[in-house]
């Protein structure tokens, strides 16, 4: 009789061996496993709840990369790029600077698992999870060079983390924390189970879905084949979960609560802006805080309380960021839009206003009476105020702009002082974050502090931008060139002639 | 056992659980798969254009037998992955079938 897979799986993926001339501490260092105070044998228990085969892993990707490359293709050829409404465009190039290097951190991530992680059934699936993710930066890189002939900004997929554009320090600050600065344990946690399982849905499925609806077919194709690897290999982070909240609960829950708030605000500033303002109007699924509530809320946040975790503490101030936050970096990218490497669309014409309102019912109060100053600068020709002399303060652990976690009217200062030098927050949530580590975060500097002490030259905004690797070519503005403002200047016009 | 189809921005009930599927054939034939293959559960279905979630309440079986019959054709199951970008509840997986859940 043939065997069926069930037959064979359980004695093919735990090959482990006993060591006879050295130490298992020196062959897996709890630096590395991350699995200190875990009984040895307690990672015996660790099951995957997604089963997968070499033969059959290579099967089913071949049968991916082979769709991808013949929807891309076939686009390529029938020459769709040029159709793409250009706020849609500009989305597509923020997610390939800021993203497809964190897929090759991704690999360096697996990679550790397949040689530390304390199980060998988790040490087996991370070669899965390596083989995805150098999928995943090669396809990225794949189709960001496809359109280096339409656009030199696609060549920052290769670019950005060579660079210190500030939303890419950003990114790379925590990044670089949950992958490649963590051990087993804490990256598992942190980007399998946080990132993957949770917030990369947003980019990868609740976007792709945006994108499609924009007749971006190759980037939403792209964007979801690659989320079918990550649902998958997301899946190590929930056996490692569960030997963790069995031994040491408290350590699972902070990892998780960090990374969560961390991640939200990664998303924030990359998803947010590019649902609610950069997807056209007539092809919006949902807001940025519908697909939060589907994604995370309903889905990812149901399963962890499975496993005996709670919601995190600042679980209020996260919703109430959902209502401000995305809000809050939109009006900053756009504001500070000659310091990034993409495009940038308003989003706040009469009719994409209603829809905020719609959707936010506070926005009118927090934010439009912001858009309202530009607009009118706009309109008086003064586009000069509208743009920045000098940089925002930033926060020491998400490194973006205070002021933009909450609403306009949470702007009390958040800070400590430790060792001499004063560490400002965007909210008390990330204060709360330095506090659990302070040794991981005190020595980062932001550009500010970078700015300050000198290692920007000239020191004023164009020796910024030139630190930073902005060049004219990609260095953003409008992707309207401003013609969303003239129809408030029509309507003044005409109530100034009523009057 | 009724298949529902939810509004398309409808919030989900935190009970259900189930695959998220990019919209297609597969993804036709995964409801009516998961119709038979839990018959004392309602079908819930939320249609976002470009991805469908197939989804019963606490818990939702899918058996290779069943997608094989409506699909017309020979199936193995590990290639649902294909065009399965996510799926909301645990999961537990078998060559023959695929088991999604939370805890009562």
């Amino acid at each position: 009789m043939l065997l069926t897979q069930d037959d064979w799986y359980e004695t093919s993926r735990d090959l482990d061996w006993t060591f006879s001339y050295v130490d298992r501490a020196a062959a897996f260092p709890t630096e590395w496993t991350g699995a200190e105070g875990i009984p040895e044998d307690a990672w015996e228990a660790w099951e995957e709840p997604f089963r997968v085969s070499y033969r059959d892993y290579v099967r089913v990707q071949r049968e991916k990369e082979s769709g991808v490359k013949a929807v891309s293709n076939a686009l390529q050829r029938a020459g769709s790029y040029d159709q793409l409404p250009a706020s849609h465009v500009a989305a597509s190039q923020m997610h390939m600077g800021l993203i497809t290097m964190v897929e090759y951190m991704a690999v360096t991530m697996q990679s550790r698992f397949c040689r530390f992680a304390p199980s060998p059934k988790w040490r087996n699936l991370g070669v899965f999870g390596l083989l995805d993710e150098t999928r995943h930066t090669q396809l990225s890189l794949r189709f960001s060079h496809a359109l280096l002939k339409h656009d030199t900004r696609f060549d920052w997929a290769q670019k950005a983390y060579h660079t210190n554009q500030w939303a890419v320090v950003a990114a790379k600050n925590l990044f670089d924390d949950i992958m490649l600065n963590a051990d087993c344990v804490e990256a598992c946690l942190a980007s399998n189970l946080t990132l993957e399982h949770g917030f990369s849905n947003i980019q990868f499925v609740a976007l792709a879905s945006d994108a499609m609806a924009a007749g971006d077919v190759n980037w939403s194709n792209l964007l979801s084949s690659i989320q079918t690897d990550e649902a998958r290999h997301a899946q190590q982070g929930f056996p490692t979960l569960e030997v963790v909240m069995a031994h040491d609960p408290g350590r699972a829950q902070r990892i998780v609560d960090v990374a969560f708030w961390r991640a939200s605000r990664i998303f924030q500033t990359l998803t947010g802006p590019a649902m609610d303002y950069y997807t056209p109007l007539d092809k919006r699924k949902m807001s940025y805080k519908e697909f939060m509530l589907e994604w995370i809320v309903d889905q990812h946040e149901r399963v962890l309380e499975d496993y005996g975790l709670k919601r995190p503490w600042y679980w209020d101030d996260f919703l109430y960021s959902l209502d401000n936050g995305q809000h809050a970096m939109q009006l900053g990218l756009w504001f500070y839009r000659p310091t990034l490497f993409w495009n940038t669309s308003a989003g706040v014409s009469r009719d994409e206003r209603a829809w905020l309102n719609d959707k936010y019912p506070q926005w009118e109060e927090n934010w439009g009476v912001l858009w309202d100053e530009v607009i009118r600068n706009i309109n008086a020709g003064h586009i000069d105020r509208t743009l920045p002399e000098t940089l925002p303060a930033l926060c020491s652990v998400t490194q973006l702009p205070l002021g933009t976690a909450m609403s306009r009217d949470r702007l009390a200062p958040v800070s400590l002082v430790r060792d001499g030098r004063v560490h400002h927050f965007d909210s008390e949530i990330s204060k709360w974050c330095f506090e659990q580590e302070p040794e991981r975060y005190a020595g980062h500097r932001t550009v500010v502090d970078r700015f300050i002490g000198g290692e920007i030259q000239p020191m004023d905004l164009p020796g910024a931008l030139a630190w930073m690797g902005l060049t004219p070519d990609v260095m953003g503005d409008d992707t309207d060139g401003y013609r969303w403002a003239r129809e408030y200047a029509t309507e003044s016009k005409a109530t100034e002639s009523k009057a | 056992m009724t298949v529902y189809e939810l509004d398309s921005d409808a919030p989900l009930d935190p009970v259900l659980v189930g695959p998220v599927l990019r919209s297609g054939p597969l993804a036709d034939a995964v409801i009516e798969a998961v119709s038979d293959d839990n018959p004392d559960r309602d079908v819930y279905v939320v249609d976002r254009d470009d991805y469908v979630r197939v989804h019963t309440p606490h818990e939702c079986r899918l058996t290779w037998r069943s997608l094989e019959e409506h699909l017309g054709g020979t199936f193995q199951l590990s290639a649902l992955e294909i065009e399965m970008p996510s799926f909301k509840g645990r999961m537990r997986s078998r060559s023959q079938e695929y088991m999604w859940f939370h805890s009562e």
